[in-house]
């Protein structure tokens, strides 16, 4: 800022300026009028001091007349005569030379007044009775040598006034002075000089009187002017003064609204933007100036002395805090490129706590933005910007779920649409069933440890059931459901005591089941639907679009869907809920399982479509069980197969045939390696079912037998396909629940055969 | 101290050096070949820390960019490193977003920015222009 460079301040000083400018002139103007009037002062007692001068003159020619009348030395009076008239020749020159007087010290004056037309007319009326009175005094003036004979000596009659004369003057009343012609001449010229002098002197002293009188007169008028000039001058600095301050006062008033008013905007902004705004300054602590809306996101009312770290110590954690209290230091350093490191900000959607008052604590989302703020070309502040972003990241989240949960739907559906018909709507019933069976096992009441894991049991078996069908179905979605519920019983399973609220969390497992299973019914209704609107527009007109959707619907291994939507959807449940779903459920199941395992299967199901509708369920569950163990633990890879010398295939077998009074015969045969049963005994020693001395002792028969043992499983991963360990267990329970008997036979490196009796349905229901 | 015997003349074509460090090759070839900045010449890479301080002392670059996670020594402490050698390199530190206090620790070492992995030229070429535009400027 340079010296010059006022400001605001500018108008203020230019003004005083002015005022001050204004009053040197008025007191210059005073000084030039003051020394005006001392001139006129000294004019005045010149020209009273001058007025005498021609009564001098007069005086002197009169003495110089009776001194030569005396005949009494004449030089001296003489002499004075010269300069009398020398001196007031000289003033009245000088008056009519424009008013130049020099007074008696030397000093000179201006005396303006003698310039005006009547001091000039004045003054040459003087100047012309003083010329007539020069000519006058000339011959007396000019008169040299003595005025009396030089013979005569010169009377002393004077002696008494102390003077000598000189040469004795031509006196009419001695007669006894004797003048030479000059000093006749003299005399004359003195006679006429006197008689000339008795009136012009008094003229002339008259002149130089009015002269005085008038340069008084101008005087007292210079008096009156500085006067009026002080009294004006003062009346203009004050109204100037006045002027000056209520301009500024006006000024001051303007500015002072202006600044009320912009602080007002400023309050106003704050109070009203939606985002948390404050300053922190060097040592982190938040502005005085802060928007409302901050009280609202940090729940808090007092800002005052707060610094940014105890802004957020309680409601973050405290590794966060540290960064971000890293972070903003970064921000006051000189190296980091503020553009730069955004990206990193730690608090960029930071997720906060604040106490509930109710108890617990409300979790937010908080978006704090920092920007350098420079003044002067210094950091002098950041700037902090927070935003309440909850319901921002709220729906992000809402959204991500919801694309997941369409892309699970989709796949559902396309899944659907792989799925064997009468399968599906077989799986849905039994599902339905068993979960619902779940349902009712949990609201059993029980109180002891017994009771729970019986209750827990009973639910596994319904659930493994339901993930077992859905796995052959290939109803991902379905089975991962299944599964997660299967892993929250193995978790209670595990626990060294229950409690009825230990079965709490199942409940939460089993809703989300069951609507898994409505939403798959669901979309399974929209397709028939779909298809009968297809297939009613295309009877009625043939349209090509439908014509293209229903080829896309039947097209390559949708034909089966097809043929079975054809039927209205009412009809879907019953028609398809026979046991020609099961044929399909377990071809469809060894290909998947087999595709997994890598191994090559052909399945011949006969006789199924003759199981009674009281067996239908549990032949299903039983099968499902043993095909896939057949095709997880029996078959051999095709290249085992191959060494073998069997075909690469594997054929595997499911017969039903009613057996007349003893009742039916199911069948689950493969041709693959058989039970092994070294290793059959490794795992029961390993998961604790015998010891290794009680294996050693067991023969064949009985080591097959510890397959039908809770928790025996020979895959080595938990997968959903096997090696949960309670496949053969459940076949036991179900043919056991059924009254019927299980057979086992088996041959290594050539087959294993399954063998289930069962009684007449009526001696079933009966047990 | 090392700086005593490095090389600090400019290129003659009055470029600005560009130091790659990054442990992936591809990465390497990534950012020279998407480098669109008419200023900057690539005068060395270095798959880790030990390797960008040698070549470093050899001849300091204007501007280096900076992977973290590297073997032998990590992008930390060769920023200390870099900037010990010369204070005002200007680093641009380029790595994967899991951690943002690692991210932090290394520009509290010196360097001066930072650029997420995964990034398209673009965002390459816009971070090199901020960080050329000066450290600390964020008009």
């Amino acid at each position: 800022m340079g010296i010059l460079d006022l400001g605001r301040y500018k108008g203020i000083v230019f003004a005083i300026t002015g005022f001050l400018v204004f009053i040197a002139i008025i007191l210059a103007v005073n000084h030039g009028k003051a020394g005006q009037f001392s001139d006129n002062v000294a004019g005045v007692r010149f020209l009273e001091n001058r007025a005498k001068q021609p009564g001098a003159v007069y005086d002197i020619s009169v003495q110089l007349a009776e001194r030569l009348r005396q005949g009494e030395k004449i030089d001296e009076t003489l002499s004075s005569l010269q300069k009398a008239a020398a001196a007031f020749d000289n003033s009245l020159n000088s008056l009519a030379n424009g008013g130049m007087i020099t007074d008696a010290s030397g000093d000179v004056f201006v005396l303006p007044t003698m310039t005006t037309p009547a001091a000039v007319e004045r003054l040459k009326n003087a100047s012309k009775l003083w010329d007539g009175y020069k000519a006058k005094l000339n011959p007396v003036i000019n008169f040299s040598g003595s005025p009396y004979y030089t013979a005569q000596p010169a009377p002393a009659p004077a002696a008494a006034n102390g003077k000598a004369p000189a040469a004795a003057p031509a006196a009419p009343a001695e007669p006894t002075v004797q003048y030479s012609p000059r000093g006749r001449r003299l005399q004359a010229a003195l006679n006429d000089l006197v008689q000339y002098g008795n009136t012009a002197h008094g003229q002339l002293a008259k002149v130089m009187t009015d002269l005085s009188v008038e340069v008084e007169a101008a005087s007292r008028t210079e008096t009156g002017t500085l006067r009026a000039i002080q009294v004006g001058g003062m009346v203009a600095a004050l109204l100037l003064l006045g002027a000056i301050f209520l301009f500024f006062a006006r000024n001051l008033r303007k500015e002072e609204a202006a600044s009320n008013r912009q602080r007002k905007e400023t309050q106003d902004i704050l109070r009203t933007v939606n985002e948390g705004l404050f300053l922190l300054d060097k040592d982190l602590k938040l502005g005085s100036e802060r928007s409302m809306a901050l009280n609202g996101i940090f729940r808090r009312e007092d800002f005052s002395d707060l610094t940014f770290d105890k802004l957020l110590k309680d409601i973050v954690p405290e590794k966060t805090l540290k960064t971000a209290m890293d972070y903003v230091a970064l921000l006051w350093g000189e190296r980091v490129n503020e553009k730069l490191v955004k990206t990193i900000n730690p608090l960029n959607e930071v997720e906060v706590h604040f106490d509930n008052p109710a108890g617990g604590f409300d979790t937010h989302f908080l978006e704090f933005d920092f920007n350098r703020v420079k003044s002067e070309g210094s950091l002098s502040h950041l700037l902090v910007t927070v935003n309440d972003v909850t319901k921002r990241v709220m729906l992000s989240r809402e959204l991500q779920d919801s694309q997941e949960k369409a892309q699970a739907q989709l796949d559902l559906l396309l899944r659907i649409l792989h799925v064997e018909p009468d399968s599906l709507t077989s799986f849905l019933t039994d599902a339905d069933v068993s979960l619902k069976m779940v349902n009712s096992i949990l609201k059993e009441p029980a109180r002891e440890e017994t009771a729970f894991r019986a209750k827990i049991d009973g639910i596994y078996r319904q659930v493994h059931a339901v993930k077992g069908e859905a796995a052959a179905l290939g109803l991902k979605t379905v089975e991962q459901r299944a599964h997660a519920f299967e892993e929250s019983l193995n978790d209670l399973k595990g626990r060294p005591s229950l409690s009825g609220s230990d079965f709490l969390p199942l409940v939460v497992k089993l809703d989300d089941l069951f609507n898994h299973l409505a939403q798959v019914r669901e979309m399974l209704s929209r397709l028939v639907d779909l298809h009968h609107a297809i297939a009613s527009k295309r009877s009625a007109g043939g349209e090509v679009a439908a014509e293209k959707v229903d080829q896309w619907l039947a097209g390559q291994e949708q034909t089966q869907i097809t043929k079975a939507l054809v039927a209205p959807p009412a009809d879907v449940a019953e028609a398809t809920g026979a046991i020609g779903g099961l044929e399909r459920t377990l071809e469809d199941l060894a290909a998947r399982v087999a595709s997994s395992q890598s191994k090559r299967v052909n399945l011949r199901c006969t006789g199924l479509d003759a199981v009674p509708e009281a067996y239908r369920r549990a032949v299903k569950d039983i099968t499902i069980q043993l095909v896939r163990n057949a095709v997880v633990h029996g078959i051999e890879e095709p290249s085992e197969r191959a060494k073998a010398n069997k075909a690469e295939t594997g054929a595997l077998a499911v017969e039903f045939s009613p057996r007349g009074a003893d009742g039916y015969e199911l069948i689950v045969q493969d041709d693959g390696r058989g039970l092994q049963l070294d290793r059959i005994k490794e795992v029961a020693v390993e998961r604790g079912l015998i010891t290794p001395a009680q294996a050693a002792l067991l023969d064949p028969r009985q080591t097959m037998a510890l397959i039908f043992r809770p928790g025996f499983s020979t895959a080595d991963r938990v997968t959903t396909d096997a090696g949960r360990g309670a496949g053969m267990d459940l076949v036991r329970i179900l043919v056991a629940e059924l009254g019927g008997r299980v057979g086992l036979a088996s041959a290594g490196g050539k087959f294993s055969k399954f063998k289930i009796w069962l009684p007449t349905a009526q001696s079933a229901a009966a047990a | 101290m090392a700086s005593a015997n490095a090389k600090a003349q400019p290129l003659t074509n009055g470029k600005l050096k560009l130091m790659i460090c990054d442990d992936s090759n591809i990465i390497r070839r990534k950012i020279e070949r998407e480098l669109q900045i008419e200023r900057l010449q690539v005068i060395a890479t270095a798959a880790n820390g030990k390797q960008a301080v040698e070549a470093f002392r050899k001849e300091p670059a204007d501007v280096v960019t900076m992977d973290i996670t590297m073997p032998e020594m990590d992008g930390i402490e060769c920023v200390e490193n870099l900037v010990k050698i010369k204070p005002d390199v200007l680093i641009l530190v380029i790595s994967a977003l899991s951690d943002k206090a690692t991210a932090i620790e290394a520009l509290k070492k010196g360097a001066n920015g930072f650029l997420c992995k995964p990034f398209t030229d673009r965002q390459l070429t816009e971070a090199l222009e901020e960080l050329l535009r000066g450290a600390g400027n964020d008009d």
